[in-house]
């Protein structure tokens, strides 16, 4: 095979391509504006996705506790400050969070009841699809045998 | 003796799950007890694969714990609750900023992870990454354990499987298929892929489309801002098939001309190597880990020009001398990609590691 130099070839690309600024700037994407909050709502299950339901329930069972001791990042003085800090609100904060974290957990089991109950009724539902297709089988096999019959007699 | 891998979430059809699970079999195949647990376990995986964090056994002085670190997690904070050999396999996380317009809940995932890599440090007696940027990232962080380099395990012997038949069919038109597969993602910069495919397609090549294969979950508002790009744009066929079956990737792969890839965060990049697998040419900007996966193969680009990007697909897709050159380098690199000699180096460091003292990690500071 003969050899090919590829930095040469994308050297002569660059001399080949025709200039063309306005191109190159009409195109931004940063000219496509981002979605606000009330259109971001809209989006996010604006219609059934059961792979952004399972992920989305299976999210909130991992992550609906609020835990109220995190890791404090930075110097040993920021630390020392901010551990001081959350002791003083710890009587106000702590139960908030606590409740929060109730309320959470009922949501989580609620959604995923709602999702488990999804689940089963779609694999109900392939079931019933299966034997409504068998049935019609039958019934046509039944009404060819019952027309022959007639025919016969 | 007990070898046990441990992930925040294990998904279906990720590069870090997939490691993690091809990892499980050849430890089994090395004849150790292993398992893997994990917070999150995707419904859609096989049953079994993995357990929940909850049932994980208490682990001994001699067992072995693998921490694959990609996210922000609780475990980032309980790894000294583990009383046994740690060792990390870093595949990086994503800088919190490109998901900061996009989703909350992952920026702070993200936030967390960074935090958490700072935070372990000390933590490891080893560490595997999965590529050299990698290990450059956990040296920038302090990490003073040993830190080697082992490639993702990928079982190739699963793109042998038949592609899908019908998807096969409808893309093998006579069109030109550009192809990106991978989460989309704001830090894997599918409008930049859209921007130079729109280029392509209305300067150099009209009967052309371009397939963005892989799930949106959870990045739905991206997705969206995509499509109104695409709109505004007046580009057609841009196909997006969303979380698609195995069979269907194979097909999107075995149908496709280019592989351009315009991300600007990879631990590693799986798709890169599917490609050459695939003989697909690969055109990439050269960013993060994609210099090192591509190790002097495909087409790297060192800025973004979607004229200048819609020319070098152009040429590889006409010049057959050129494409066939790159396809050979790829070849090449690929054999770098083995299963055998990415399975044997990681036995080969597994095995060192378990030789080396049996001494606990240095307590954090």
């Amino acid at each position: 095979m003969e050899t090919i130099q590829i930095e040469s070839i994308m050297d002569e690309i660059r001399r080949e391509i025709r200039e063309d600024p306005s191109y190159r700037e009409a195109l931004a994407f940063e000219k496509i504006p981002e979605l606000s909050g009330q259109e971001s709502s809209a989006v996010l299950g604006e219609k059934y996705d059961e792979e952004l339901l399972h992920r989305s329930v299976a999210e909130m069972g991992a992550h609906f506790q609020v835990p109220y001791y995190r890791q404090i990042g930075g110097g040993r003085l920021k630390v020392f400050f901010k551990r001081v800090l959350r002791k003083l609100v710890c009587f106000l904060v702590r139960p908030a969070l606590e409740e929060i974290t109730a309320f959470h957990a009922l949501t989580a089991a609620s959604v995923n009841t709602v999702a488990n109950h999804i689940r089963e009724q779609e694999a109900e539902n392939q079931r019933k699809d299966r034997k409504i297709a068998e049935l019609e089988k039958r019934l046509h096999a039944l009404e060819e045998a019952r027309k022959e019959q007639v025919q016969e007699k | 003796m007990r070898v046990v891998q441990l992930v925040s979430t294990l998904s279906f059809g990720d590069a870090v799950s997939n490691d993690a699970i091809a990892l499980k079999k050849l430890l089994a195949q090395m004849g150790f007890t292993t398992g893997i647990y994990a917070e999150i376990i995707d419904r859609r995986l096989p049953r079994g694969i993995a357990q929940l964090l909850p049932e994980m056994p208490e682990l001994s002085r001699g067992d072995v714990l693998i921490y694959h670190l990609s996210i922000g997690s609780e475990l980032n904070y309980k790894m000294d609750q583990f009383h046994c050999r740690k060792m990390m396999i870093f595949h990086n996380v994503t800088p919190p900023a490109f998901l900061a317009p996009y989703s909350r809940i992952s920026e702070e995932l993200c936030l967390q992870g960074l935090a958490g890599v700072l935070n372990l440090n000390r933590t490891f007696d080893e560490c595997l990454a999965v590529s050299e940027f990698n290990r450059q990232n956990l040296l920038t962080a302090g990490y003073t354990c040993p830190i080697e380099v082992r490639p993702i395990l990928i079982p190739f012997e699963d793109y042998d499987r038949e592609p899908d038949a019908a998807t096969v069919e409808k893309y093998s038109d006579g069109w030109t298929n550009i192809l990106f597969v991978g989460r989309v993602a704001p830090n894997k910069k599918h409008e930049d892929i859209i921007r130079a495919f729109a280029c392509y397609k209305k300067t150099v090549n009209p009967k052309s489309r371009l397939i963005l294969a892989g799930s949106s979950g959870g990045m739905e508002l991206y997705k969206k801002r995509l499509e109104d790009y695409i709109a505004a744009l007046g580009v057609e066929d841009v196909v997006f098939p969303g979380h698609i079956t195995f069979e269907q990737i194979l097909a999107f792969y075995r149908t496709a001309h280019v592989f351009l890839c315009m991300s600007e965060h990879e631990g590693f990049c799986v798709p890169l190597v599917e490609a050459m697998y695939f003989n697909v040419p690969i055109v990439a900007y050269a960013s993060c880990a994609v210099p090192d996966t591509l190790g002097g193969s495909g087409i790297l680009l060192q800025d973004k020009d979607p004229v200048f990007t819609a020319a070098v697909i152009d040429r590889l897709v006409t010049d057959e001398a050129l494409r066939a050159s790159v396809l050979e380098k790829q070849r090449r690199r690929l054999a770098d990609f083995s299963y055998e000699k990415v399975s044997s180096l990681f036995q080969k460091q597994f095995t060192a590691f378990l030789k080396k003292e049996n001494k606990p990690a240095a307590p954090h500071q």
